[in-house]
């Protein structure tokens, strides 16, 4: 149809209708207490891994020993700790290319390539206390996939970037939602409770999230 | 076709029902809790409910907003009035690019449309990959819940059909056959042409995308496919990023007790220049098929719904006979309300009659749609314009005729309490002739003295 004639005959349709101003938005009260110690409870609630690095060196370690026995990883960079990916391939790590071509036949030859990829590690843009989630956006060096199709996603994240919650996130940086293709705020593993509602973890997507919270230097 | 009560009895009491009746009691324990365990549900209900009103009320404009904002950022809409043009754009899309394979994530939208058998009628693949929609697909059945496609379906069942389908060997363990699935759909996944999803939630004033998952499937459909096909129900809007997080604060509570699904997933155009990955292309086709007139009608406050279910698992009704008797996409409260609505009052006239009128939908519904008042207007404009069914409207229409005369209504009420104490358990199970309609989808009341008389006979006796 098109596009004129449709919004023509919603606007007629919704005539009747009382045409109230634009309610705004309601950001909820935070509960009082410390956002680290809460986000922390909260990812352990939804069966996510919470680690309290000391400073980036021990975020380092704690990374490189959630490495061991994996092979291939996925970095999305710029990441909070520097010379991460660097020292990884160091250490013998293999890193998976993120770049999808364009071309169909060589896109879909690309992608089955992530059949073997084990980690996928990324910076986060923002972790949410109340439900224990983080915020991960799209860029340029920011693939999609590191968060999404490998059995573990390790995200790192400043304590600085702890919001309270999603609307206070959103009220204050609201610009973030929009600046690339993809925002997703991921609150823990993957999960399902389709059959007979037995919780069964990694479905799709990761079936361990662990966020390495890194303390404002 | 057959009519809600026939479907009824026969689904009442099966293992199906029973699995489901488990399924519905959970969802609605965990949302209490949920609710509970935040203080500020109440006032977001509020402002979630005033934000979808306000944009319904102001929906032309808000749709330009989102077209205009989409296209922007380098997306394409089409705009279809009905489920004909909507399949039809998909499937000539689909040609032009040379599409083969197609994965979907869950869209009740596309149920409505039949979008798959359009597609699979041109020789496509169409892949369902939500697990619970996988079995439906798989098993060749329909959703009984709209969040819970399988809610009805046990793991032996499932084990048996992907056993059957997959050629795997039977295990009834739900973390295996989850495994078997993850297996089975991960191939098809990476190298699909085309991935088809729904909309929760749609921002006018950026022309975001809003898909809220927990399998993780949602993203992958959107991400690993060279074209993603986004199917926009034309009322699932909101004015802008910030009113997406009220609804966001209130969909997840009361579907599934969760503060937040697992994917909150928010799509702004398809991938960007120097992005490694996403979709090159992306279509949001806006769907109005009957949507406008409901707008138009005296249940046009039903599109304010926001799809989370809760209404469904504390209904009665739909606990006792399961979402298939519905016969249509959208089963329960919601459902009643909805389907007569989007299509044919006469065709679903009795639909509006499944309901005890208990109000727990309206108690829960995180909008605050009046669901029971919704119901009592149909059936009100089912019985004005004599679409309603007939073992219905005879027996209104004569007691009618009895409580406008106060002198025959008092005759009817002595009359009662006579042939009232025929009836030792207060019950009457089964009417006689052609009051047999009545009673056979609930037991009537046996009439007894009325209250005013009781009270004067006992105030006599004292």
């Amino acid at each position: 149809m098109d596009r004129d004639a449709f919004l023509a005959r919603i606007r007629s349709a919704s005539a009747s209708l009382s045409a109230s101003s634009d309610p705004g938005i309601l950001v909820p009260e935070q509960p009082p207490g410390d956002l680290v110690t809460r986000f922390c409870r909260e990812l352990e609630a939804v069966d996510g891994v919470p680690h309290r690095a000391v400073d980036t060196d021990d975020a380092l370690r704690i990374v490189l020993e959630l490495m061991e026995g994996h092979r291939w990883f996925m970095a999305r960079g710029p990441l909070p700790v520097p010379g991460l990916a660097g020292r990884l391939i160091h250490d013998g790590y293999r890193i998976m290319n993120s770049d999808v071509p364009p071309d169909p036949a060589a896109r879909i030859e690309h992608q089955l390539a992530y059949k073997t990829l084990e980690v996928g590690i990324t910076a986060a843009d923002a972790a949410l206390a109340e439900s224990g989630s983080i915020v991960v956006t799209s860029g340029r060096e920011s693939p999609r996939m590191a968060s999404l199709i490998p059995e573990t996603h390790i995200a790192l994240v400043r304590t600085d970037q702890i919001y309270p919650s999603l609307s206070h996130f959103l009220a204050e940086r609201s610009e973030v939602a929009t600046r690339s293709s993809n925002m997703v705020v991921i609150t823990g593993p993957s999960r399902t409770g389709d059959i007979e509602q037995t919780l069964t973890l990694g479905v799709h997507g990761p079936r361990q999230v662990h966020v390495v919270l890194i303390p404002f230097s | 076709m057959t009519s809600f009560l026939e479907r009824a009895r026969s689904d009442i009491g099966t293992p199906p029902i029973a699995a489901l009746q488990i399924g519905a009691r959970r969802f609605s324990d965990h949302r209490a809790h949920a609710v509970e365990a935040f203080p500020p549900m109440d006032d977001m209900r509020d402002r979630a409910r005033a934000i979808r009103l306000h944009t319904l009320a102001n929906l032309d404009r808000y749709l330009a907003q989102f077209a205009d904002a989409l296209e922007g950022v380098g997306g394409h809409v089409f705009f279809a009035a009905d489920a004909h043009e909507a399949n039809e754009y998909v499937v000539q899309l689909a040609h032009a690019r040379n599409v083969e394979r197609i994965v979907k994530s869950k869209s009740m939208l596309t149920e409505e449309l039949h979008l798959n058998d359009a597609l699979e009628a041109e020789g496509m693949e169409v892949v369902e990959t939500d697990l619970g929609e996988l079995i439906v697909q798989l098993a060749n059945d329909r959703p009984s819940h709209i969040i819970a496609p399988v809610l009805h379906k046990t793991r032996f069942e499932i084990g048996t059909l992907f056993e059957e389908k997959l050629g795997v060997p039977y295990t009834d363990d739900p973390i295996q056959l989850n495994t078997i699935a993850r297996r089975h759909l991960r191939p098809l996944f990476l190298t699909a042409d085309m991935g088809i999803s729904g909309v929760n939630i749609a921002v006018a004033q950026t022309g975001s995308i809003c898909i809220v998952t927990n399998e993780g499937n949602g993203r992958l459909t959107t991400t690993a496919p060279r074209i993603h096909v986004a199917m926009l129900g034309a009322e699932r809007l909101v004015p802008s990023i910030g009113d997406m997080s009220v609804i966001l604060e209130v969909l997840a509570r009361s579907a599934t007790g969760q503060k937040l699904s697992v994917y909150t997933n928010v799509l702004t155009g398809p991938r960007r220049p120097g992005e490694p990955d996403g979709p090159d292309e992306l279509h949001v086709v806006i769907v109005d098929n009957g949507r406008s007139k409901v707008l138009a009608g005296p249940s046009s406050e039903i599109l304010a719904c926001i799809r989370c279910g809760a209404c469904l698992n504390v209904c009665p009704v739909y606990r006792t006979v399961g979402g298939h008797a519905y016969g249509s996409t959208y089963p329960g409260p919601v459902g009643s309300v909805l389907t007569p609505a989007l299509f044919d009052l006469d065709e679903w006239s009795d639909l509006p009659y499944a309901s005890t009128l208990c109000g727990a939908c309206l108690e829960v519904c995180p909008v605050r749609i009046d669901i029971p008042r919704l119901l009592l207007d149909q059936r009100n404009l089912s019985v004005q314009t004599r679409t309603g069914p007939m073992w219905m409207r005879r027996p209104l229409r004569a007691y009618a005729g009895a409580a406008t005369h106060p002198g025959r209504f008092r005759a009817l009420l002595r009359a009662g309490a006579v042939i009232g104490r025929l009836f030792r358990t207060g019950w009457i199970r089964r009417l006689p002739w052609r009051g047999a309609a009545w009673t056979r989808g609930r037991d009537l009341q046996a009439p007894v003295k009325s209250f005013h008389r009781r009270w004067k006979e006992r105030n006599r006796g004292s």
